[in-house]
């Protein structure tokens, strides 16, 4: 389900949070479905439990994940909509970029070579 | 722990029960291959006599070397050390499991005996052999498993420890043994209990360094190294260490010289009464058995030599088992002061005359001299007890013994010396009617007297020469004193013969002890024994159940070891059990001077001997004891003669 | 022993056997909660720390103190402990039931549902006799005797080394389910922390008988880099800077931490150098020979 990368310079439990909105946004978790417990996550990725459950309490405290008569990480309704604005912001900075760069007499191969140095530089 | 051990158990559970199954195999294969004259229990009885000698120690060193081994082993390291439990308790845990079996391997062997071991001639100190033998089991069980732990070597554990054990009990046997044989020097009663602390505790605490090292890794130290040692050593070193006390104490220790084998006419008893008695014990015969030596001594320590001995002990062995010379004698002293000596030292025996003064020398030597007995008096002589006879000589003035037969066996010698004393005016004897007794010219008449067919010996008391008859008036016994003044008169009621049931001190009092207390020597029931005393002082004066249970009680002598040493002056001494000088007053037995005499080797003087380590003299007593001789006087004051 | 106290501390511990010395003054603290890795070369002391913190071994000097207690010889320590060591030995007579069995009676937290429920969850056959099991199993074994008294403390000896990886899966769930309990520290030496990466807070490496480096995992993790530079001479080694490989005139490099990177770049030292994320096995193997 979720996949942690250990090489990535991303904190593991960065990568959890990311790794849930993914699965929202792909509608393989829905509003109203739990997530796993802490424990079962934990053994299926190898991970300190204690990793897991700082991933849960922050999208419990940005509101993705709600308590729910008695059980705890239930997928929001909010959700999917946090899952979204998410990308969205991001990929609408890009795009902005992007388009700002063109007006501005840089060729798409410019662009290209830009991307590939970030990707190498910002590691 | 409980646990550990079972596991302990259940790891050598094999060897075990080999063993456990050897033994009873043992049973019918002895009844097998017995020869035909032995009985069956006997055939069993060797077999497990072999077990008790050889298999059973053989197996404690099998097993424990094993355990101890083992316990070294990286194996043991990794499968139970990271148990919640002390190394040390691991240790522990294991040899509990050694002794364990090894407990019930004995007690196997106990069962088949029936319980009992078949040791007839040591039935009495069959408890005593049992405790060793079960300490000698576990001390070697538990020195062979600390050992092999230390060189993670069965063998060579089994082999140090088998040495450190034998080294320990060596001397510890030969202590005891010692000590029952001769007597008591060092105390037992704290050296068994010190070795056998010292080998368990050094044990434990040497194990629990070794495993400081082994188990836990700690660096081995100069210190470390030379505390093992010392604590493995503890007990064989206090083992040697008491037997060298033991010697040391035994070279100073000095017995009185005396006739173990009393007939009751021999000298030094009662005849030639006061005179003979109160010169005769003005010296002491003393002896020292670590050096063979005897001497005659007096009150101020002067000495004379009988015996000199050897200067030095033996070398070699006997640095490891003293031996010790035990030498008897009689003596006999003649008015002149001169005495005459039967000295019989270990093999041999000669006859020697000589004063303090000039010294003594022999003039014959005597084989056999166990049977002969010295006879004082105006005419010394010796009676000698042969197969065929009495034999009898006077003593050797100019020349070479001159025997001559006075009796067969049958007939014995009482009518000899019956004559002798009437010749020599110291007996009187009884007319055909057995009533009236003669003496000089001069006769008593005893009604109900119980005559004897021989002389009747006399006393020599202040108003002259006085002769004690027993006699029984309406079935009931009393004894007359028959005076120079020619009155017989009944002094104590109850049976005395002067050659049966008294004694005499040297200022010439006479005592002995009434029937009816001794009968309680000897009786469970009783609690304490104290003896009744009837006395004739010297002046002439009887007492008549004199009760000594004030002094009992005062001195917690309770087994009527009590004696008489002198009578006059208002007062009684009494040697009680070898240990106090009592005085007491005669009118008043509570009122009581306590004096505390120095040790001797011996509590108990044997039975027939006539001198005793505490041997009264006119002036004060000697005592014989353990470290040297010394000589108190009737105030109690005392000093170290030699 | 307080709330926030260290589980364990270690203070100047020195051990020699004979003249090799194995702790050369070695310091250490784990805090309740932590799970630390500690990573070392065979033959580094790892196992000796252990012991000694076990109270299986006396130190030369220095002090330790685990769970509040000294280590005094009587094995009061090792009850609250669980410790799974390199190499697990049983009582070979002993049937796996029986194993547990006899533990048991030695701890006094031991929870025999939850023994007898790792072993079903381990699959553990409990009529196997403990001298037949193969090395797959007396791992599981062990460490069900290691989990079973609920001990805070755990530590685990080359837990994983020469397991097949179903089996390494069985004991690193075991570990989380342990952590999932909370209140548990677990310390775990390896001479390899690959798979213990996503478990792990901190890794220390034991190196000449002293922790030479500890960090956070995290740190490991995300602040470790691999720099493939073009030089016509090798780059001088400093703090934080390892060389890692050299061909001809590319060499890679092993960058510890954000500013250090950042600092190399500033000096102009690695312009036009490759700079990736370094995977956790060639970090720690840098880590080791640093």
């Amino acid at each position: 389900m979720i996949k942690i990368d250990m090489h990535s310079p991303t904190p593991i439990y960065e990568q959890i949070k990311t790794g849930f909105k993914g699965l929202v946004r792909k509608a393989l978790m829905l509003p109203g479905d739990a997530a796993p417990s802490i424990r079962t996550l934990a053994a299926q990725l190898k991970l300190n439990p204690n990793t897991v459950a700082r991933a849960y309490r922050e999208l419990t405290a940005e509101g993705f994940f709600e308590s729910k008569r008695g059980e705890e990480n239930i997928v929001s309704p909010k959700a999917a909509r946090l899952a979204e604005s998410d990308t969205k912001t991001l990929k609408a900075k890009i795009a902005d970029a992007v388009a700002d760069g063109l007006k501005n007499g840089l060729s798409l191969r410019d662009i290209e070579e830009i991307i590939n140095k970030v990707k190498r530089d910002t590691v | 722990m409980k646990n550990l051990i079972k596991l302990q158990l259940k790891k050598s559970f094999l060897s075990f029960a080999v063993i456990l199954g050897a033994i009873f195999a043992s049973v019918p294969l002895a009844l097998w291959v017995k020869a035909a004259a032995m009985t069956p229990r006997e055939a069993i009885n060797l077999a497990m006599l072999y077990w008790a000698a050889a298999g059973i120690p053989l197996t404690a060193l099998i097993l424990s070397g094993i355990a101890g081994a083992e316990a070294a082993r990286e194996q043991a390291r990794t499968t139970e050390q990271p148990l919640p439990v002390s190394q040390y308790g691991l240790l522990l845990s294991s040899l509990a499991a050694v002794l364990l079996e090894l407990g019930v391997l004995i007690l196997a062997v106990y069962a088949i005996l029936g319980f009992n071991l078949p040791l007839e001639t040591l039935s009495k100190i069959q408890e005593e052999i049992l405790r060793l033998y079960i300490f000698s089991m576990v001390y070697l069980s538990f020195y062979s498993f600390v050992l092999s732990y230390a060189f993670g070597n069965g063998i060579a554990g089994a082999m140090t420890g088998a040495a450190a054990v034998a080294f320990t009990l060596y001397p510890f046997v030969t202590l005891s043994v010692f000590q029952q044989l001769a007597f008591e020097l060092v105390p037992m009663w704290f050296i068994k209990p010190a070795v056998s602390a010292a080998a368990l505790a050094g044990g434990a605490l040497a194990l629990k360094l070794l495993s400081g090292v082994t188990d836990r890794k700690a660096a081995w130290t100069a210190s470390k190294l030379a505390a093992v040692v010392i604590l493995l050593a503890a007990a064989p070193l206090a083992s040697f260490s008491s037997l060298a006390w033991l010697i040391l104490k035994a070279r100073s220790v000095t017995l009185p010289v005396t006739s173990m084998f009393a007939s009751p006419y021999a000298v030094d008893k009662h005849l030639y009464a006061s005179r003979d008695i109160k010169e005769a014990s003005r010296l002491l015969l003393v002896q020292r058995p670590f050096y063979g030596d005897a001497f005659f001594i007096d009150k101020e320590g002067n000495r004379s030599m009988i015996d000199a001995g050897r200067k030095t002990p033996e070398p070699g062995l006997s640095y490891l088992f003293p031996g010790l010379t035990f030498a008897s004698a009689e003596s006999v002293t003649l008015p002149s002061g001169d005495r005459w000596v039967l000295y019989m030292p270990q093999g041999g025996g000669r006859l020697m005359t000589g004063n303090m003064k000039t010294g003594f020398a022999a003039r014959a030597e005597v084989k056999h001299g166990w049977r002969m007995d010295l006879l004082g008096g105006k005419e010394p002589g010796i009676i000698d007890r042969r197969d065929d006879g009495y034999y009898y000589s006077s003593v050797p003035r100019n020349g070479a013994l001159n025997w001559k037969q006075i009796g067969t066996l049958k007939d014995g010698y009482l009518s000899f010396l019956g004559d002798k004393y009437s010749r020599e005016g110291a007996a009187a004897v009884f007319r055909k009617d057995r009533k009236t007794l003669e003496y000089r010219g001069r006769t008593w008449t005893i009604p109900g007297a119980m005559a004897s067919r021989i002389p009747v010996p006399g006393i020599e008391l202040a108003d002259g020469m006085n002769f004690i008859v027993p006699a029984e008036i309406n079935k009931k016994a009393v004894t007359y004193l028959c005076r120079p003044n020619g009155k017989a008169e009944p002094i104590w009621p109850e049976y005395f013969r002067l050659t049966q049931n008294l004694s005499l001190t040297p200022d010439g009092a006479v005592w002995g002890i009434g029937i009816k207390s001794l009968r309680s020597y000897g009786s469970p029931a009783v609690k304490m024994i104290s003896p009744e005393f009837y006395i004739l002082t010297a002046e002439g004066t009887p007492l008549s159940a004199v009760n000594t249970r004030g002094i009992m009680e005062r001195t917690g002598v309770t087994n009527g070891e009590i004696r008489l040493l002198k009578a006059g002056g208002g007062y009684l001494w009494f040697n009680a059990d070898n240990r106090y000088l009592v005085r007491a007053g005669i009118k008043n037995m509570e009122e009581l001077r306590i004096w505390r005499l120095p040790a001797v080797p011996r509590k108990r003087d044997y039975y027939y001997a006539r001198v005793g380590a505490v041997s009264p003299s006119p002036d004060g007593i000697f005592v014989a004891a353990t470290d040297g001789v010394y000589f108190m006087d009737w105030e109690g004051k005392g000093k170290k003669i030699y | 022993m307080k709330e926030n106290d260290p589980v364990i501390t270690c203070k100047g511990l020195v051990k020699n056997f004979g003249s090799k010395k194995v702790l050369d003054g070695l310091d250490f603290k784990a805090a309740p909660g932590e799970v630390i890795g500690i990573l070392g070369r065979n033959g580094s002391g790892k196992s000796t720390l252990f012991k000694v913190v076990l109270d299986l071994i006396a130190p030369d000097s220095g002090s330790v103190s685990a769970l509040g207690l000294t280590p005094d010889g009587s094995g009061k320590l090792r009850g609250l402990i669980g410790y799974v060591p390199e190499k697990p030995s049983f009582h070979g007579f002993m049937t796996v039931e029986e194993v547990l069995a006899f533990r048991a009676s030695f701890f006094s937290g031991w929870d025999k549902a939850k023994a007898a429920e790792l072993c079903k969850t381990l699959g553990l056959d409990a009529s196997a006799k403990a001298g037949d099991l193969s090395k797959g199993t007396a791992a599981k074994l062990a460490w069900v005797c290691a989990a079973a008294h609920n001990p805070k403390l755990l530590l685990l000896d080359e837990p994983t080394s020469g397991l097949d990886y179903l089996v390494r899966d069985h004991i690193l769930n075991g570990l989380i389910s342990e952590l999932a309990e909370g209140g548990r520290t677990i310390i775990i030496s390896n001479h390899r922390m690959g798979e213990m990466g996503g478990l792990l807070d901190r890794v220390c490496v034991l190196k000449d008988g002293k922790i030479s480096s500890d960090h956070k995992a995290d740190f490991i993790k995300t602040e470790t880099y691999k720099v493939t530079v073009r030089e016509e001479a090798p780059l001088p080694e400093e703090p934080g800077v390892k060389a890692i490989s050299r061909a001809g005139s590319v060499s890679e490099l092993a960058v510890f931490g954000r500013e250090k990177l950042q600092e190399l770049k500033n000096s102009g030292k690695i312009s036009g150098a490759e700079i990736s994320v370094l995977d956790l096995d060639s970090a720690f193997k840098a880590l080791l020979g640093e």
